[in-house]
Protein backbone atom coordinates (compact mmCIF):
# COMPACT_ATOMS: atom_id res chain seq x y z
CA UNK A 1 0.00 0.00 0.00
CA UNK A 2 2.86 2.16 0.96
CA UNK A 3 4.77 1.57 -2.45
CA UNK A 4 1.55 2.15 -4.29
CA UNK A 5 0.98 5.47 -2.71
CA UNK A 6 4.45 6.30 -3.14
CA UNK A 7 4.39 5.45 -6.87
CA UNK A 8 0.96 7.14 -7.10
CA UNK A 9 2.76 10.31 -5.80
CA UNK A 10 6.32 10.43 -7.56
CA UNK A 11 3.83 10.04 -10.93
CA UNK A 12 1.91 13.18 -9.38
CA UNK A 13 5.34 14.90 -10.18
CA UNK A 14 6.10 13.53 -13.22
CA UNK A 15 2.96 14.86 -14.63
CA UNK A 16 3.37 18.43 -13.02
CA UNK A 17 4.70 20.14 -15.94
CA UNK A 18 7.83 21.10 -16.85
CA UNK A 19 10.85 19.80 -14.83
CA UNK A 20 11.46 21.97 -12.21
CA UNK A 21 13.58 24.89 -13.34
CA UNK A 22 16.45 24.30 -12.53
CA UNK A 23 17.50 26.07 -8.74
CA UNK A 24 21.22 26.60 -8.05
CA UNK A 25 22.07 26.60 -11.29
CA UNK A 26 21.43 22.99 -12.13
CA UNK A 27 19.96 23.81 -15.77
CA UNK A 28 23.93 23.46 -17.36
CA UNK A 29 23.31 20.14 -17.07
CA UNK A 30 21.66 19.33 -20.57
CA UNK A 31 23.76 21.65 -22.42
CA UNK A 32 26.88 20.08 -21.12
CA UNK A 33 25.50 16.83 -22.03
CA UNK A 34 24.38 18.15 -25.32
CA UNK A 35 27.73 19.47 -26.24
CA UNK A 36 29.06 16.11 -24.93
CA UNK A 37 27.22 14.02 -27.13
CA UNK A 38 27.93 16.16 -29.96
CA UNK A 39 31.73 16.16 -29.47
CA UNK A 40 31.27 11.86 -29.44
CA UNK A 41 29.04 12.27 -32.78
CA UNK A 42 31.35 14.60 -34.26
CA UNK A 43 34.16 12.42 -33.54
CA UNK A 44 33.14 9.06 -34.46
CA UNK A 45 31.90 10.11 -37.64
CA UNK A 46 35.40 12.07 -38.68
CA UNK A 47 36.87 8.84 -37.66
CA UNK A 48 34.23 6.52 -39.36
CA UNK A 49 34.58 8.28 -42.48
CA UNK A 50 36.66 6.54 -45.49
CA UNK A 51 39.20 8.56 -47.10
CA UNK A 52 38.31 9.50 -50.14
CA UNK A 53 39.36 6.71 -52.82
CA UNK A 54 41.45 7.59 -55.28
CA UNK A 55 40.73 7.75 -58.98
CA UNK A 56 43.03 4.55 -60.93
CA UNK A 57 41.67 3.94 -64.36
CA UNK A 58 43.65 1.52 -66.37
CA UNK A 59 45.52 2.86 -69.19
CA UNK A 60 43.22 0.95 -72.11
CA UNK A 61 40.51 3.09 -71.00
CA UNK A 62 39.46 4.97 -74.25
CA UNK A 63 40.52 8.70 -73.81
CA UNK A 64 40.87 11.72 -75.64
CA UNK A 65 44.28 14.06 -75.87
CA UNK A 66 47.49 13.55 -75.42
CA UNK A 67 48.72 10.41 -73.82
CA UNK A 68 51.32 11.60 -71.32
CA UNK A 69 49.09 15.09 -70.34
CA UNK A 70 49.79 16.62 -67.01
CA UNK A 71 45.77 16.80 -65.75
CA UNK A 72 43.95 13.77 -66.60
CA UNK A 73 39.95 14.36 -66.57
CA UNK A 74 38.27 11.47 -65.77
CA UNK A 75 34.62 10.99 -66.89
CA UNK A 76 32.20 8.55 -65.87
CA UNK A 77 29.29 8.20 -68.16
CA UNK A 78 25.85 6.55 -69.46
CA UNK A 79 25.07 6.62 -72.83
CA UNK A 80 21.56 6.84 -72.24
CA UNK A 81 21.84 9.64 -69.69
CA UNK A 82 20.56 12.96 -71.67
CA UNK A 83 23.07 14.75 -68.73
CA UNK A 84 25.99 13.00 -70.53
CA UNK A 85 24.73 14.41 -73.63
CA UNK A 86 24.60 17.66 -72.46
CA UNK A 87 27.93 18.15 -71.22
CA UNK A 88 29.46 17.03 -74.21
CA UNK A 89 29.86 20.40 -75.70
CA UNK A 90 31.54 21.38 -72.46
CA UNK A 91 34.13 18.53 -72.56
CA UNK A 92 35.13 19.50 -75.79
CA UNK A 93 35.32 23.29 -75.37
CA UNK A 94 37.90 22.48 -71.79
CA UNK A 95 39.79 19.88 -74.26
CA UNK A 96 40.34 22.49 -77.06
CA UNK A 97 41.43 25.23 -74.30
CA UNK A 98 44.10 22.59 -72.81
CA UNK A 99 45.30 20.84 -76.00
CA UNK A 100 48.63 19.34 -74.80
CA UNK A 101 48.07 19.74 -71.16
CA UNK A 102 44.52 17.75 -70.72
CA UNK A 103 43.63 14.09 -71.23
CA UNK A 104 39.94 13.13 -71.24
CA UNK A 105 39.79 9.22 -69.90
CA UNK A 106 35.90 8.10 -70.67
CA UNK A 107 34.54 5.60 -67.86
CA UNK A 108 31.35 3.17 -68.72
CA UNK A 109 29.21 4.21 -65.83
CA UNK A 110 25.78 2.44 -66.96
CA UNK A 111 22.98 3.32 -64.61
CA UNK A 112 20.79 0.16 -63.96
CA UNK A 113 17.73 2.97 -64.73
CA UNK A 114 18.70 3.06 -68.25
CA UNK A 115 17.29 0.13 -70.07
CA UNK A 116 19.66 0.31 -73.32
CA UNK A 117 22.99 1.93 -71.50
CA UNK A 118 25.00 -1.23 -70.96
CA UNK A 119 24.06 -2.43 -74.49
CA UNK A 120 25.45 1.14 -75.91
CA UNK A 121 28.60 0.85 -73.73
CA UNK A 122 29.19 -2.50 -74.87
CA UNK A 123 28.67 -2.00 -78.53
CA UNK A 124 30.82 1.56 -77.98
CA UNK A 125 34.18 -0.87 -76.75
CA UNK A 126 33.53 -3.53 -79.71
CA UNK A 127 33.94 -0.15 -81.61
CA UNK A 128 37.07 0.95 -79.78
CA UNK A 129 38.51 -2.52 -80.56
CA UNK A 130 38.81 -0.64 -84.15
CA UNK A 131 40.17 2.38 -83.10
CA UNK A 132 36.22 3.82 -83.16
CA UNK A 133 35.58 4.68 -79.82
CA UNK A 134 35.00 8.18 -79.90
CA UNK A 135 33.31 8.51 -83.42
CA UNK A 136 31.11 5.79 -81.80
CA UNK A 137 30.78 7.70 -78.68
CA UNK A 138 29.57 10.81 -80.55
CA UNK A 139 27.11 9.16 -82.72
CA UNK A 140 25.52 7.58 -79.80
CA UNK A 141 25.02 10.68 -78.27
CA UNK A 142 23.95 12.61 -81.59
CA UNK A 143 21.66 9.90 -82.06
CA UNK A 144 20.52 9.24 -78.62
CA UNK A 145 16.85 10.24 -78.89
CA UNK A 146 16.43 7.52 -81.57
CA UNK A 147 17.81 4.74 -80.67
CA UNK A 148 16.35 4.79 -76.89
CA UNK A 149 12.90 5.41 -78.60
CA UNK A 150 12.73 1.85 -80.19
CA UNK A 151 12.73 -1.19 -78.76
CA UNK A 152 15.39 -2.69 -79.99
CA UNK A 153 18.86 -1.08 -80.64
CA UNK A 154 20.82 -3.57 -82.35
CA UNK A 155 19.87 -2.36 -85.85
CA UNK A 156 20.77 1.08 -85.42
CA UNK A 157 23.62 0.05 -83.55
CA UNK A 158 25.10 -1.85 -86.43
CA UNK A 159 23.65 1.30 -88.71
CA UNK A 160 26.49 3.42 -86.85
CA UNK A 161 28.70 0.69 -87.03
CA UNK A 162 28.53 0.84 -90.97
CA UNK A 163 28.37 4.16 -91.09
CA UNK A 164 31.80 4.87 -89.15
CA UNK A 165 33.12 2.19 -91.77
CA UNK A 166 33.50 -0.69 -89.20
CA UNK A 167 34.68 -4.26 -90.23
CA UNK A 168 30.95 -5.46 -89.77
CA UNK A 169 31.71 -9.08 -89.06
CA UNK A 170 34.33 -8.34 -86.14
CA UNK A 171 31.88 -5.95 -84.66
CA UNK A 172 29.05 -8.43 -84.31
CA UNK A 173 31.21 -11.50 -83.06
CA UNK A 174 32.70 -8.83 -80.44
CA UNK A 175 28.79 -8.22 -79.63
CA UNK A 176 28.41 -12.04 -79.61
CA UNK A 177 31.40 -12.65 -77.77
CA UNK A 178 30.19 -10.72 -74.83
CA UNK A 179 34.15 -10.66 -73.77
CA UNK A 180 33.73 -6.50 -73.08
CA UNK A 181 31.14 -7.29 -70.33
CA UNK A 182 34.00 -7.89 -68.47
CA UNK A 183 35.76 -4.28 -69.34
CA UNK A 184 32.24 -3.18 -68.53
CA UNK A 185 31.93 -4.46 -65.30
CA UNK A 186 35.58 -3.08 -64.08
CA UNK A 187 34.40 0.41 -65.04
CA UNK A 188 31.15 0.01 -62.95
CA UNK A 189 32.97 -1.47 -59.96
CA UNK A 190 35.26 1.59 -60.16
CA UNK A 191 32.42 3.94 -60.25
CA UNK A 192 30.76 1.81 -57.32
CA UNK A 193 34.62 2.48 -55.54
CA UNK A 194 34.24 5.83 -55.25
CA UNK A 195 30.59 6.04 -54.44
CA UNK A 196 29.41 6.94 -57.80
CA UNK A 197 25.76 7.43 -57.85
CA UNK A 198 24.82 9.29 -60.92
CA UNK A 199 26.32 10.64 -64.44
CA UNK A 200 28.11 11.90 -65.21
CA UNK A 201 30.96 12.33 -62.76
CA UNK A 202 33.65 14.23 -63.68
CA UNK A 203 37.41 14.45 -61.95
CA UNK A 204 40.20 17.06 -62.29
CA UNK A 205 43.03 14.59 -61.47
CA UNK A 206 41.50 13.68 -58.06
CA UNK A 207 39.15 16.37 -57.43
CA UNK A 208 35.79 15.93 -57.80
CA UNK A 209 33.91 18.13 -60.31
CA UNK A 210 30.67 19.48 -59.14
CA UNK A 211 27.32 18.68 -61.02
CA UNK A 212 26.67 21.33 -63.34
CA UNK A 213 30.12 22.60 -63.53
CA UNK A 214 30.39 25.11 -66.83
CA UNK A 215 33.37 25.25 -69.01
CA UNK A 216 34.74 28.20 -66.92
CA UNK A 217 34.47 26.11 -63.23
CA UNK A 218 36.49 23.28 -65.26
CA UNK A 219 39.21 25.48 -66.51
CA UNK A 220 39.58 27.21 -63.06
CA UNK A 221 39.81 23.70 -61.75
CA UNK A 222 42.13 22.92 -64.36
CA UNK A 223 44.60 26.11 -64.09
CA UNK A 224 44.66 24.67 -59.91
CA UNK A 225 46.00 21.54 -60.85
CA UNK A 226 48.55 22.70 -63.56
CA UNK A 227 49.55 25.38 -60.86
CA UNK A 228 49.93 22.29 -57.58
CA UNK A 229 51.93 20.28 -60.96
CA UNK A 230 54.20 22.59 -61.52
CA UNK B 1 -17.63 15.52 -28.19
CA UNK B 2 -18.10 11.73 -30.13
CA UNK B 3 -17.25 9.00 -28.77
CA UNK B 4 -14.47 8.13 -31.54
CA UNK B 5 -13.46 11.65 -31.49
CA UNK B 6 -12.64 11.03 -27.81
CA UNK B 7 -10.82 7.85 -28.98
CA UNK B 8 -8.58 9.43 -30.89
CA UNK B 9 -7.65 12.24 -28.62
CA UNK B 10 -6.68 9.73 -25.83
CA UNK B 11 -5.28 7.51 -28.45
CA UNK B 12 -3.01 10.34 -29.89
CA UNK B 13 -2.27 11.94 -26.14
CA UNK B 14 -1.04 8.55 -25.20
CA UNK B 15 2.69 8.75 -23.86
CA UNK B 16 3.98 6.30 -26.03
CA UNK B 17 2.60 8.12 -29.22
CA UNK B 18 4.79 10.90 -28.38
CA UNK B 19 7.93 8.74 -27.40
CA UNK B 20 7.55 7.12 -30.28
CA UNK B 21 7.26 10.39 -32.81
CA UNK B 22 10.22 11.37 -31.03
CA UNK B 23 12.52 8.45 -31.23
CA UNK B 24 11.12 8.13 -35.51
CA UNK B 25 12.13 11.74 -36.15
CA UNK B 26 15.22 11.87 -34.50
CA UNK B 27 16.14 8.96 -35.81
CA UNK B 28 15.29 9.59 -39.37
CA UNK B 29 17.39 12.84 -38.90
CA UNK B 30 20.16 11.29 -37.22
CA UNK B 31 20.61 8.44 -40.18
CA UNK B 32 20.23 10.81 -42.90
CA UNK B 33 23.17 12.91 -41.43
CA UNK B 34 25.37 10.00 -40.88
CA UNK B 35 24.80 8.51 -44.27
CA UNK B 36 25.62 11.98 -45.64
CA UNK B 37 28.64 12.71 -44.08
CA UNK B 38 30.05 9.09 -44.16
CA UNK B 39 29.55 9.54 -48.53
CA UNK B 40 31.24 11.55 -51.00
CA UNK B 41 29.73 15.72 -50.22
CA UNK B 42 29.15 15.81 -54.06
CA UNK B 43 26.54 12.70 -53.93
CA UNK B 44 24.37 15.33 -51.75
CA UNK B 45 25.52 18.12 -54.09
CA UNK B 46 24.36 16.14 -57.26
CA UNK B 47 20.57 15.61 -55.27
CA UNK B 48 20.53 19.19 -53.87
CA UNK B 49 21.34 19.91 -57.76
CA UNK B 50 18.51 17.85 -59.09
CA UNK B 51 15.93 20.55 -57.07
CA UNK B 52 17.32 23.77 -59.28
CA UNK B 53 16.31 25.95 -56.81
CA UNK B 54 20.04 27.62 -55.62
CA UNK B 55 22.77 29.06 -57.61
CA UNK B 56 25.69 26.45 -58.00
CA UNK B 57 27.66 28.12 -56.07
CA UNK B 58 25.62 27.48 -52.62
CA UNK B 59 25.19 23.55 -53.61
CA UNK B 60 29.05 22.64 -52.30
CA UNK B 61 28.37 24.68 -48.99
CA UNK B 62 25.21 23.20 -48.20
CA UNK B 63 25.83 19.84 -49.21
CA UNK B 64 28.79 20.19 -46.54
CA UNK B 65 27.07 21.60 -44.00
CA UNK B 66 23.28 20.00 -43.82
CA UNK B 67 24.13 16.54 -42.78
CA UNK B 68 26.03 18.20 -39.47
CA UNK B 69 22.61 20.14 -39.09
CA UNK B 70 20.60 16.89 -39.56
CA UNK B 71 22.77 14.66 -37.47
CA UNK B 72 23.20 16.54 -34.40
CA UNK B 73 19.52 17.90 -34.32
CA UNK B 74 18.45 14.37 -35.19
CA UNK B 75 20.35 12.46 -32.37
CA UNK B 76 19.71 15.25 -29.37
CA UNK B 77 15.90 14.80 -30.28
CA UNK B 78 16.43 11.16 -30.55
CA UNK B 79 17.64 11.05 -27.00
CA UNK B 80 15.30 13.83 -25.63
CA UNK B 81 18.46 16.74 -25.09
CA UNK B 82 17.26 20.43 -25.14
CA UNK B 83 14.40 19.00 -26.62
CA UNK B 84 12.71 22.24 -27.38
CA UNK B 85 15.21 23.85 -29.30
CA UNK B 86 16.25 20.23 -31.69
CA UNK B 87 12.44 19.85 -32.37
CA UNK B 88 12.09 23.15 -33.36
CA UNK B 89 15.40 22.76 -35.29
CA UNK B 90 14.17 19.35 -36.77
CA UNK B 91 10.75 21.26 -38.02
CA UNK B 92 12.45 23.88 -39.53
CA UNK B 93 14.28 21.20 -41.90
CA UNK B 94 11.30 19.83 -42.11
CA UNK B 95 9.27 22.70 -43.45
CA UNK B 96 12.57 24.10 -45.84
CA UNK B 97 12.42 20.11 -47.46
CA UNK B 98 8.60 20.14 -47.56
CA UNK B 99 8.60 23.66 -49.51
CA UNK B 100 12.00 22.41 -51.16
CA UNK B 101 9.54 19.41 -52.73
CA UNK B 102 6.45 20.83 -53.08
CA UNK B 103 8.04 23.44 -55.10
CA UNK B 104 9.56 20.78 -57.53
CA UNK B 105 5.95 19.23 -58.09
CA UNK B 106 4.63 22.89 -58.71
CA UNK B 107 7.62 23.34 -61.77
CA UNK B 108 7.23 19.55 -62.95
CA UNK B 109 10.01 18.43 -61.79
CA UNK B 110 9.99 15.00 -61.97
CA UNK B 111 12.97 13.64 -59.52
CA UNK B 112 13.69 9.62 -58.95
CA UNK B 113 15.09 9.83 -55.58
CA UNK B 114 14.79 12.98 -53.80
CA UNK B 115 17.92 12.58 -51.80
CA UNK B 116 16.88 12.60 -48.54
CA UNK B 117 18.63 9.38 -47.27
CA UNK B 118 21.97 9.52 -49.23
CA UNK B 119 22.65 6.11 -50.37
CA UNK B 120 20.88 4.54 -48.05
CA UNK B 121 18.64 2.64 -50.38
CA UNK B 122 15.31 4.19 -49.70
CA UNK B 123 15.13 5.34 -52.99
CA UNK B 124 11.56 8.17 -52.85
CA UNK B 125 10.30 9.98 -55.62
CA UNK B 126 9.98 13.51 -54.91
CA UNK B 127 5.68 13.23 -54.40
CA UNK B 128 5.90 10.34 -52.02
CA UNK B 129 8.80 12.34 -50.19
CA UNK B 130 6.28 15.04 -50.09
CA UNK B 131 3.36 13.11 -48.50
CA UNK B 132 5.94 11.33 -46.07
CA UNK B 133 7.09 14.89 -44.94
CA UNK B 134 3.76 16.23 -44.42
CA UNK B 135 3.27 13.22 -42.05
CA UNK B 136 6.32 13.41 -39.88
CA UNK B 137 5.43 17.49 -39.78
CA UNK B 138 2.16 16.36 -38.17
CA UNK B 139 4.52 14.13 -35.44
CA UNK B 140 5.99 17.35 -34.90
CA UNK B 141 3.11 19.46 -34.28
CA UNK B 142 1.97 16.48 -31.65
CA UNK B 143 5.74 16.74 -30.02
CA UNK B 144 5.46 20.26 -29.93
CA UNK B 145 1.80 20.25 -28.52
CA UNK B 146 3.48 17.80 -25.57
CA UNK B 147 3.84 19.52 -22.16
CA UNK B 148 7.21 17.58 -20.92
CA UNK B 149 8.73 15.07 -23.59
CA UNK B 150 9.03 11.47 -21.46
CA UNK B 151 11.78 9.28 -21.85
CA UNK B 152 13.81 12.47 -22.12
CA UNK B 153 17.52 12.97 -21.14
CA UNK B 154 16.02 16.51 -20.45
CA UNK B 155 13.92 15.27 -17.70
CA UNK B 156 16.20 12.78 -15.87
CA UNK B 157 19.33 15.97 -15.92
CA UNK B 158 17.05 18.13 -14.58
CA UNK B 159 15.32 16.13 -11.98
CA UNK B 160 16.35 17.01 -8.12
CA UNK B 161 18.89 15.05 -6.49
CA UNK B 162 16.88 13.69 -4.11
CA UNK B 163 13.02 13.79 -3.10
CA UNK B 164 13.72 13.57 0.73
CA UNK B 165 12.94 17.46 1.27
CA UNK B 166 16.36 18.83 0.61
CA UNK B 167 15.61 20.83 -2.06
CA UNK B 168 12.26 22.01 -0.65
CA UNK B 169 12.36 26.05 -0.33
CA UNK B 170 13.24 26.51 3.74
CA UNK B 171 10.22 28.64 5.51
CA UNK B 172 10.78 32.22 5.90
Amino acid sequence: MGRASSRKHHHHEESAGPATPARGGRDWRPWLAAVVVIGVAIGLVLWLRPAPPKVVIPSANPFRGPAGAAIVMTEFSDFQCPSCRAVEPTLKEVLAAYPTQVKLVYVNFPLPMHQFAEKAAVAALCANEQGKFWDYHDRLFEHQTDWTAGADVRPLFDGYAGELGLDHARFDACLASGRMLALLRADIARGTALKIEGTPTLYVNERRVAVGATTADMKVMIDEALRAAS
Amino acid sequence: MSAIRRCWLTLLSHPAIGVSARLLLGGLFAVSGVIKLIEPPENFMTAIHAYDLLPVWMERPLAESLPWVEMTSGLLLLLGLLTRISLAVVALQLLVFTAALGSTLLRGISLEDCGCFGSLGIKESNAVAFVRNLVLLALVVRLGLEREPRWALDRWLQRPPCDGGSTRASPP
